[in-house]
């Protein structure tokens, strides 16, 4: 969970870009032709301006824009990935334009200057990817390298950064990160806000993916999308633009898919683990990030132990959306000291669920079922609450909260957040989370 | 035939300061008010004269007042009259300086006595101190379970149960001196012991009843939400709270001052209750806990197998996607910045 919180979306934003225009100022003279004198320099620095040179014809700045005006509300970088102006940037960088088509329109402005329409063809939100059509450019595509760049190969990244103008940065692939739900690339270089759809490039310029993501907070921590997903959405793309009032019924679908696989990737049994008599779900695959503390302070009159696991499988849907993640969480408790009755009112104040945070534009509120249960053999009590997307049909969130009544010194709060789900699956999966949960002291 | 009269001296809510007999021989009673000492009613009012009025009873049994050349004059029926002489008095009851008298004779009409059918209609003085003492005891416990409940530290428990009795003590003792204060202004007596047995039984009642409920969900599994049970139980205690503080408090009619305890609490707590369920039906964050935790030696009834329940939640994405319908209803355009 921690890592998707700080995983920043490289989408430039206007205002990101202003603070930073006046230190890029000297790196815009990138637009125009490759410099006549060359100052002498490693050959690392003689391979950037290589790929940079054949980079620079098939990129193009996508701009989108508020209503009629002209100042930009949003920028990102898209590269050509096949003949008659076809290009690929992220799901991210157009999905206010299709959701909101209305409302926002997208530009091009290729490094040279020139300008047009961009449609959007198709989409991929489970991979964060677009492809979308520049209208009147039809420059010669990059090519994809279908197999992921192997840890330790040299790499560059190709974007427009913070409204600077075309960048590169050098940097080091590490390889498909190990333990990701989706299949991501690490690359240690610098990905800035802007370059969000851009080229990741390998040194003989082969694209291996495209920018994605980075953490604000570590340094060089940086992610492309896999080239492969990319040959993937242009093999199942359609030759015409997407129908924007079929864009939202296509994000759900998606989003559906998405959870479907997590949830086949976890398969129909939670693994489990014993604390303090109770069996409760424990990382259940790979990808699933899982941390377990509490305060190491002796006498308190109540031991917490918190145990959370988070697949890290959250989409971006839109502005205010996100959604196909699962996380779970625990509160093993115990008292040496306490009664009874204090004991349970400690319990009682535990039972909060997590993971219910949501926008009232995008979420309706949850309808819920709470019952006293003899689950597995033992007493406890369970809520299992189920909220509806508002704008995407077939979609919910569901939360489930159990909490064991059976012992007067010991018990635990167990708190299931899924989001982004089909109903019937979401009910099996709740199922296969209380079938998990056992009292063996 | 001898005549009797009655002269009241009345104080304020015309109460009886003070009441004169006179008896004269034959039929007609002529009776004089002052400050003087020569007056059949000597009065200490300093806006009386030494000999202010006379007071007449006719053979007919009239009663009539004269002025005797006072500064002031006599007030009859809301009017001042100066140097007359033998004005009837319709009701008896004049006034002189500032005091007010009342003359009653032998012919005056009375209603019967009322019946006494058992025991007297408020409770004697001992049983409200009896009533208040017992409320007393359970509030104080009450709190102080509370208090307990909420603590894990003797020395955080004792802050705690110091402060809360403290702001108790004080807050009810606002409350029951602003009754009394009530009470006084409209029957001339605090009824003190009244107001604070209402306070102190009301709320013993109240903690009674709402650990009993929850303590009733824990253990029956009984699944009314403590913020519907909280609010009723509030409402229905400050009702008979209410009711029992303005019968004491005003002149008004018992059921009249009933129906106001009763409308007063079922408007503010169907508005919370209104505004809280407006709310919830456009919070997507809302998730209501309905069930209690309890002891496990509190735990009465056997819960739910895992399929019946699997079961029950048959109905839940119809429920969610009637909340949606609802939401898309009552709130079509939420605006951006409402997550919560």
């Amino acid at each position: 969970m921690i890592r998707l919180l700080v995983a920043i979306l490289v989408l430039g934003v206007a205002c990101a870009a202003t603070a930073e225009r006046r230190a890029g100022d000297a790196a815009r003279d990138d637009s125009g032709a490759p410099q006549a004198s060359v100052p002498p320099a490693a050959a690392a620095s003689i391979a950037a301006r290589g790929i940079l040179d054949r980079a620079r014809p098939a990129m193009i700045q996508i701009k989108g824009f508020f209503g009629t005006n002209t100042a930009e509300a949003f920028h990102g970088s898209g590269f050509a990935v096949a003949r008659g102006g076809v290009f690929v940037t992220n799901w991210h960088v157009v999905s206010d334009a299709v959701l909101y088509p209305e409302k926002y329109r997208l530009e091009y402005r290729t490094p040279t200057g020139a300008t047009g329409r961009v449609l959007v063809r198709a989409i991929d939100i489970r991979h964060d990817l677009a492809l979308v059509e520049a209208q009147g450019l039809d420059p010669s595509p990059l090519t994809l390298r279908p197999n992921v760049a192997i840890k330790g190969e040299r790499a560059y990244s190709v974007g427009f950064p913070l409204d600077v103008g075309l960048t590169i940065t050098e940097g080091v692939s590490n390889g498909r990160v190990e333990d990701s739900f989706e299949p991501r690339v690490h690359y240690s270089g610098a990905l800035n806000p802007g370059m969000s759809g851009g080229p990741g490039f390998d040194a003989a310029g082969g694209v291996i993916g495209i920018n994605v993501s980075g953490y604000r907070a570590s340094q060089l921590v940086a992610f492309l999308v896999p080239a492969d997903r990319a040959v993937a959405l242009l093999a199942r793309s359609e030759k015409s633009a997407l129908d924007p009032m079929r864009a939202r019924s296509e994000v759900a679908s998606q989003l559906r898919a998405h959870s479907e696989a997590l949830l086949t990737a976890l398969g129909p049994k939670l693994p489990t683990q014993n604390h303090q008599g109770y069996e409760l779900p424990a990382k259940p695959a790979a990808f699933v990030e899982c941390h377990a503390g509490g305060d190491p302070t002796p006498d308190q009159p109540v031991h917490i132990e918190h145990v959370s696991c988070d697949a890290k499988s959250t989409l971006y849907l839109g502005r205010d959306l996100q959604a196909g993640g699962l996380s779970f969480q625990h509160q093993i408790m115990s008292t040496p000291s306490l009664d009874a009755w204090r004991f349970a009112y400690r319990m009682q104040n535990a039972k909060t669920p997590h993971g219910s945070f949501g926008a009232p534009r995008q979420l309706a509120p949850f309808a819920c079922k709470q019952r006293n249960l003899d689950l597995n053999g033992f007493a406890a009590n369970a809520m299992v609450c189920l909220r509806a997307y508002r704008k995407l049909d077939g979609v919910y969130d569901l939360n489930v909260l159990v909490v064991s009544k059976n012992a007067s010194k010991q018990g635990f709060v167990s708190s299931l957040s899924l989001t982004g789900v089909a109903p019937d699956q979401a009910l099996t999966f709740a199922r296969v989370y209380l079938e998990a949960i056992r009292w063996k002291p | 035939m001898e005549a009797v009269i009655v002269v009241e001296v009345l104080g304020g809510h015309d109460r009886v300061r003070a009441r004169h007999r006179i008896a004269a021989p034959d039929s007609q009673v002529r009776v004089t008010v002052g400050r003087s000492a020569a007056c059949d009613i000597v009065l200490d009012d300093p806006f009386v004269a030494p000999i202010h009025a006379r007071i007449d009873v006719d053979g007919d049994g009239n009663v009539l007042v004269s002025d005797l050349d006072s500064v002031n004059g006599v007030e009859v029926g809301g009017l001042r009259l100066h140097g007359v002489e033998r004005v009837p008095l319709p009701n008896g009851a004049f006034r002189v300086g500032r005091t007010r008298l009342r003359v009653r004779t032998a012919r005056e009409v009375l209603a019967p006595e009322q019946a006494d059918r058992g025991g007297p209609s408020r409770p004697a003085r001992a049983t409200e101190l009896k009533m208040l003492a017992a409320g007393f005891v359970v509030s104080v416990a009450a709190i102080a379970f509370e208090v307990w409940t909420s603590t894990t530290q003797p020395r955080e428990l004792s802050t705690a149960l110091v402060t809360m009795l403290l702001t108790v003590l004080v807050l009810s003792g606002l409350w029951i001196a602003l009754w009394a204060l009530a009470s006084r202004v409209a029957f001339g007596e605090s009824r003190w012991v009244r107001h604070a047995a209402t306070v102190f039984v009301t709320y013993a009642a109240l903690a009674a009843a709402s650990l009993g409920a929850e303590v009733l969900n824990g253990a029956l599994g009984w699944h009314v939400p403590s913020s519907v049970t909280g609010p009723v139980l509030v409402g229905v205690a400050a009702a008979v709270a209410l009711s029992g503080h303005l019968v004491n408090a005003s002149p008004m009619r018992a059921p009249i001052a009933v129906a106001i305890s009763v409308a007063i609490p079922a408007v503010i707590l169907s508005a919370m209750l209104w505004m809280q369920a407006r709310s919830e039906n456009r919070s997507p964050s809302h998730i209501a806990d309905r069930d209690r935790i309890v002891p496990p030696a509190l735990v009465l009834r056997r819960g739910l197998s895992l399929d019946d329940f699997a079961v029950t939640l048959a109905d839940l994405k119809a429920r969610a996607d009637a909340r949606r319908v609802v939401a898309e209803k009552e709130d079509p355009s939420p605006g951006d910045d409402e997550s919560d």
